[in-house]
């Protein structure tokens, strides 16, 4: 017979009272728990959909191009720089584009629209465009363009329509217009390229911009994971010169890479408040369990049972409450993990840092993450009940006796 | 001569009640010598408990000394008393007070796990024990499942477990039908008898005194009498 086993047994006095608070903290836990991997699965879908769409893990830009967006900020004789990427290690893909404003038009109907022109053999290994075309096909001419979704329902335009392209040659400000075949649609999750981009291959859009071989940017794929920063900054190092700017996507989009390194404040300050409500309960549950128990804690006073040794009673059945709740709420929070797993959580097309949420998100969850959260719960339990089991330590034996 | 088991010199206790001060002892000077069977009696109020509060280190005297095994209690802090009552002092109570979770071979080894003995030796004086009082093959019973009496046994065997000098009894057949408390007392003076430990008695009823070696009789907080046999 140990203090431990006379607490557990204490526990269970009042099954009800144990039963609620017990589940409060497990349905804190399991809360906890599901919002972590939904968060996880958020952060994922986000950075996935935005290097995936257009952004890239890193972008190289000619000096001062990323900041004004001048469009004669281009990089000159791009080869040399795709052939280097080619070769050094960890890039997996280098897609050149080039930007141009440029009017849509079909009918009385027409739209501002950016003009992004792109290399498909290079491109599929970086944004996955290809993978997007929900009507039509890619475009296999130099007169061929796919539109972006909510661009295409704009114009009311589908695979196979004719529409005319007008683009302004940057130097000359000569007008081209050029009757161009949709021959595809595609949905990114993008809205820069949903709502406003038709995509062309590369050459064209070079000549009606004027821009000779120049590029305004290189989108690399790397070998690394998304969130990995240095990782990635390491392999951009030798593309930082005079002339060139390679940024990884944290500093292109600096809200996002902010957003995910807050995710760990967000999810210390929901717990702070998740496990004070908790807090409460368990407070309310031992100093009902010693007001019921006073002149057993009298007893046992008188006995010898020295005021450490008695708090350590009270604190050890904080502790059992704390395994019992947050054994079931870890059981509850996993399986509801593994069921949200398999369907995913559809977010009804919301829109968040740029990025529309049209698929399901699925959570993602890191052991480290379920250990840390479920130990968190484990220390603070016990913890919570020093309030109550220091007021036990102080019990006046006399006094408790007499009470009834 | 034999140094006293516990000793009172003068001992006062008053409390504050609605403004009123009640003198529960008024100048008690008593010494208990070792291996005494002796009873305390006196009608309500006349300070019976207060006395074995006193003796047993639940409370402090508003002056005068009290001495238990040669330690005087007030020169004690709030964890040494625990442990003197620990260590040399048994507690009986008149309603019996046992650990409602525990069993009672459990609630009788209580006492030795807060002294840190090894839990075979911790069994079987407790086993031991139990047999002594009567309860053989009572053991795994909880005190919801024995009478009153057999909850009392319980509670004494607890009060001798971890062997002390003095057991403080505070009316511990008041609760019990005449014939298990007669049994009762037997108990408790064969024990006296065998370990030589001192039993002393808060009573008013008349087969205790009968059977208590010394009587102490109170009123209002005064040694009344002070009867050897």
């Amino acid at each position: 017979m140990t203090i431990v086993k006379m607490a557990w047994r204490n526990l269970w006095r009042n099954p009800k009272r144990t039963a609620i608070t017990g589940s409060a903290i497990a349905i804190g836990l399991a809360t906890m728990i599901f919002y972590l991997g939904w968060m996880g699965g958020m952060t994922l879908h986000l950075v996935h959909t935005m290097t995936s769409s257009q952004l890239g893990y890193a972008q190289i830009h000619a000096v001062g191009y990323e900041e004004s967006r001048e469009p004669e900020l281009t990089i000159k004789a791009p080869s040399s720089l795709l052939e280097s990427l080619g070769s050094r290690k960890g890039v997996t893909g280098a897609a050149p584009r080039a930007y141009g404003d440029g009017l849509l038009a079909i009918g009385d109907r027409s739209t501002n629209i950016t003009c992004i022109g792109y290399v498909e053999a290079r491109e599929k290994l970086v944004s996955g465009w290809s993978e997007n075309i929900i009507s039509g096909n890619l475009p296999h001419g130099e007169r061929e363009i796919l539109v972006g979704v909510d661009l295409a329902k704009k114009l009311e335009v589908d695979a196979g329509s004719k529409v005319v392209l007008t683009i302004a040659d940057i130097y000359s400000g000569d007008l081209n217009y050029v009757l161009v075949k949709v021959a595809g649609v595609l949905s990114t999750n993008n809205p820069v390229i949903d709502k406003q981009a038709a995509l062309m291959p590369l050459a064209p859009l070079q000549r009606a911009l004027g821009i000779g071989d120049g590029i305004h940017e290189v989108a690399l794929s790397l070998d690394v994971l998304p969130t990995d920063l240095e990782g990635i900054k390491a392999i951009l190092m030798p593309f930082n010169t005079r002339e060139l700017r390679a940024k990884p996507w944290q500093e292109l989009v600096p809200v996002v890479a902010n957003m995910v390194e807050l995710q760990g404040i967000y999810m210390g300050i929901t717990l702070v408040i998740v496990f004070t409500l908790i807090a409460f309960g368990i407070v309310n549950t031992l100093s009902m369990s010693l007001l019921e128990r006073m002149k057993e804690f009298g007893v046992l006073r008188a006995l010898g049972t020295t005021p450490l040794k008695l708090s350590a009673l009270v604190m050890c059945e904080g502790a059992w409450l704390g395994i019992v709740g947050a054994l079931l709420g870890l059981i509850i929070g996993l399986i509801a993990h593994l069921i949200i797993s398999k369907t995913g959580i559809t977010m009804g097309n919301a829109e968040a840092m740029g990025v529309t949420f049209r698929s399901p998100v699925y959570p993602v969850l890191k052991p480290f993450d379920i250990a840390a959260v479920t130990t968190v719960f484990l220390i603070l339990t016990p913890l919570v009940s020093i309030i109550v089991a220091r007021k036990a330590g102080k019990v006046d034996p006399i006094k408790a006796m007499r009470h009834e | 001569m034999t140094e006293p088991v516990a000793k009172l010199i003068d001992v006062k206790k008053y409390y504050k009640l609605r403004g009123e001060t009640v003198k529960a002892l008024d100048g008690v000077t008593l010494n208990i010598a070792p291996a005494s069977f002796m009873t305390v009696a006196g009608p309500s109020g006349s300070g019976k408990s207060t006395l074995l509060n006193l003796i047993g280190a639940l409370d402090t005297p508003t002056s005068g000394e009290v001495i238990v095994n040669g330690k005087n209690l007030a020169h004690l802090t709030g964890t040494e008393q625990a442990m003197m009552r620990r260590d040399h002092i048994g507690l009986i109570f008149q309603s019996y007070n046992l650990i409602p979770v525990l069993t009672a071979l459990e609630n009788v080894e209580y006492v030795m796990l807060l002294q840190g003995v090894e839990r075979a030796e911790r069994k079987k004086r407790s086993l031991a024990l139990i047999n002594e009082v009567g309860l053989k093959g009572m053991e795994d019973r909880r005190p919801a499942e024995l009478s009153g009496g057999q909850q009392q046994r319980v509670a004494i065997a607890r009060a001798l477990v971890s062997r002390p000098s003095l057991v403080l009894a505070d009316e511990p057949t008041a609760n019990v039908d005449s014939k298990t408390g007669g049994a009762l007392l037997d108990t408790m003076a064969e024990l006296n008898e065998r370990h030589g430990t001192t039993f002393i008695f808060s009573t008013h009823e008349k087969m205790v005194m009968d059977r208590a070696s010394r009587v102490v009789r109170l009123r209002d907080g005064r040694v009344e009498s002070d009867e050897t046999r």
